[in-house]
């Protein structure tokens, strides 16, 4: 909790806060979705929510909307607690998960909803719907009903008519969660683009770590309820604070091993049955007893021998698997002996036969080891 | 055209027919006099006369439809604003005892209405309130509205709650979201509550022939005494059927559009 406390005191000089939640508890029925939960979110900026399903992301947004009531604690606002404040008068907006056009009104309409209730003019309300609808690329369906969009349009105009409201603070629900990847990653950029043009305060929540490393900013990672970390996309990436966070974040791309940590002097070596690897002492923070330990190592560590640098150790001999070209990278699955798979990311289009062995070898310096808390035992790891 | 589509439409033809000829028939008789009724082989074409409309007029029958329209629509709007409201409740907020609720509602349609008729006759004699409109009006309020709370509880619980509060971060006042958006939404089940809520009172017999008196009978009951003095007068009940049906036909071709998507709400999509 560290980071959290500090950054917000940090930024509380600036007073860049534009959302707070302190010390908040919400109960939904019987469960208990999170206690003593402390988050700042700052001004103009766009803040991502990470999360597996389940995790209470949903519940956090529509805490801060006040669609739901805590138990304890307070919902700060641009400084003022909303807690007894209705949704209506909060000054947020939102995108929902299912969206929720209206699906018997015109795409013009819904976009302007916000607007018409609120006794804006015609005029104003036109200029409005118009300049949005040219930014998110929509102006084509104005006219026409939300059931006859396609998936990307449809989620685009849910973005306008969030938008399109002059809010403290724009709420995003997994808004991308049923499209297509190449839809997504073009919504991504653009969610991205708007954030940093109209500087407004966005929470973005969802489930996939690779949208949230692509929107950056400040990541919240949030599971069962409780914040693991808190930071940047890449430290996330670097130096996840957890097993789960990397497990999680790794997306079943990071390589993980399991196995014992054997000293024998300064010498440190980590041992499963495929292969006994040698950590270089220095990277761990205290050199862990012998016992059970969870070596991750990211597939942009491991590299073939022909592609590998000095300074890697080898680590194992494995058959190729399958081979995946993603653009000029190329991902290697190899096979171990026991059947294990371990997976290298390769800088350069790389076309290896299936069944050839190769020596792989590793960046020791790169490794990542955990015990058998999900604790890491690397240096940095105090330092977070 | 195939030969399977050639059969199906047959097969079609012949069960529109079964469900249509009664009606023609009984329209056919309307128009005719009682030398051409009982006439063997019967008769399709001849010539129609207007007698026992004439006769109707005589015995003011027409006012029985009338008070039938009233009692029907009245009852069936009230019980579809208090059901749509009811289930609006049930559907989207959570409360102690909210299933045991919602059977309570759909109990009071498990027993037969000859049941309770005996102590709903008391009940409203004793206040006074037998042969009046009202009487059948809250009468057929409470045996249509827990269909109409069921029903339009199920139609609700298909719009997702964020529609909800999507609404309220809008601006829309709870009045305004329910004429602007919840209604419009969900106006296909509504019409079908409404038609099964209607076919329900429209029909009723029982209940009217003990609750009204000779002025405020509806045509149900109207049907049953009309029989004539001397045997029974088939072609002056035929034309009465045929005016009584005539609201329920225009009616339903008005609303046909929406009915056909309320019956298939949740099967198509």
């Amino acid at each position: 909790m560290t980071t959290i406390q500090e950054y917000r005191s940090e930024s509380e000089s600036e007073s860049s806060i534009a959302v707070e939640l302190r010390n908040l508890k919400v109960v939904l029925g019987k469960k208990v979705v999170f206690e003593d939960l402390n988050m700042s979110f700052e001004r103009g900026r766009l803040t991502v929510v990470l999360g597996p399903p389940g995790a209470g992301k949903t519940t956090l947004l529509k805490t801060i909307a006040g669609f739901i009531d805590p138990v304890e604690g307070e919902v700060v606002i641009e400084g003022r607690v909303v807690n007894d404040v209705p949704p209506s008068q909060r000054n947020v907006s939102m995108v929902f998960q299912t969206l929720a056009l209206y699906p018997h009104m015109t795409v013009y309409e819904n976009i302007a909803t916000p607007l018409s209730t609120r006794g804006f003019s015609k005029e104003e309300i036109d200029e409005k719907v118009q300049s949005l609808a040219k930014l998110l690329k929509i102006t084509h369906t104005l006219d026409r009903k939300p059931e006859t969009l396609s998936g990307g349009e449809y989620q685009r105009v849910a973005i306008a008519k969030c938008l399109i409201k002059d809010a403290q603070v724009y709420l995003m629900d997994e808004p991308f969660i049923n499209l297509d990847l190449k839809i997504r990653s073009e919504l991504r950029d653009e969610i991205k683009r708007l954030a940093e043009t109209l500087k407004k305060t966005m929470i973005f929540a969802t489930p996939d770590p690779s949208e949230a490393l692509a929107l950056g900013e400040k990541i919240y990672v949030f599971m069962e309820g409780k914040i693991v970390q808190f930071g940047q996309g890449v430290e996330l990436y670097k130096m996840p604070k957890s097993l789960e966070v990397a497990t999680y974040v790794g997306e079943g791309l990071f390589n993980i091993f399991k196995g014992e940590i054997l000293r024998k002097g300064s010498n440190v070596t980590f041992a499963t049955e495929d292969f006994s690897a040698k950590i270089p002492p220095d990277i761990l923070a205290d050199v862990p007893s012998e016992g059970k330990y969870t070596l991750v190592i990211r597939p942009e560590d491991i590299k073939p021998r022909r592609f590998a640098e000095d300074s890697y150790e080898f680590l194992v001999k494995g058959k190729v698997y399958t081979v995946e070209v993603l653009g000029g990278d190329t991902l290697v699955y190899y096979e171990l002996d026991s059947g294990a798979i371990v997976k290298s990311l390769v800088n350069t289009i790389y076309r290896p036969s299936t069944g050839v062995e190769e020596e792989l070898y590793f960046d020791p310096g790169e490794v990542l080891v955990f015990n058998e808390k999900g604790v890491p035992v690397m240096k940095w790891s105090k330092s977070i | 055209m195939n030969v399977k589509k050639i059969f199906w439409t047959i097969i079609a033809f012949i069960i529109v027919g079964i469900y249509i000829f009664p009606v023609y028939w009984i329209y056919l008789t309307a128009f005719k006099d009682r030398a051409t009724l009982f006439e063997l082989p019967p008769k399709f074409i001849f010539t129609p006369v207007w007698d026992n409309f004439d006769e109707l007029m005589r015995y003011n029958a027409l006012q029985a439809v009338v008070n039938s329209v009233i009692v029907t629509s009245i009852s069936i709007l009230v019980s579809l604003l208090i059901g749509f409201l009811a289930a609006y409740g049930l559907s989207r907020y959570k409360y102690p005892g909210k299933n045991l609720m919602l059977f309570y509602i759909i109990s009071t349609r498990m027993m037969p209405p000859i049941v309770f008729i005996i102590p709903i006759y008391m009940m409203f004699s004793y206040l006074g309130m037998k042969g009046t409109y009202l009487s059948m009006i809250l009468f057929y309020i409470g045996v249509t509205l827990p269909f109409a709370v069921w029903m339009s509880k199920t139609f609700i619980d298909e719009i997702s709650i964020e529609i909800d509060q999507a609404a309220q971060l809008d601006g829309f006042t709870t009045i305004d979201f329910f004429r602007k958006i919840l209604i419009p939404m969900i106006a296909p089940g509504l019409v079908a509550v409404l038609v099964f809520s209607l076919i329900t009172v429209w029909n009723e017999f029982l209940m009217a022939n003990i609750l009204s008196d000779p002025f405020t009978r509806p045509a149900s009951v109207a049907l049953a005494n009309i029989r004539g003095e001397r045997g029974f007068n088939w072609g002056r009940v035929a034309a009465l059927e045929l005016i009584y049906t005539i609201p329920v036909i225009i009616l339903i071709f008005l609303i046909q559009k929406y009915l056909v998507r309320g019956l298939t709400l949740g099967v198509v999509r």
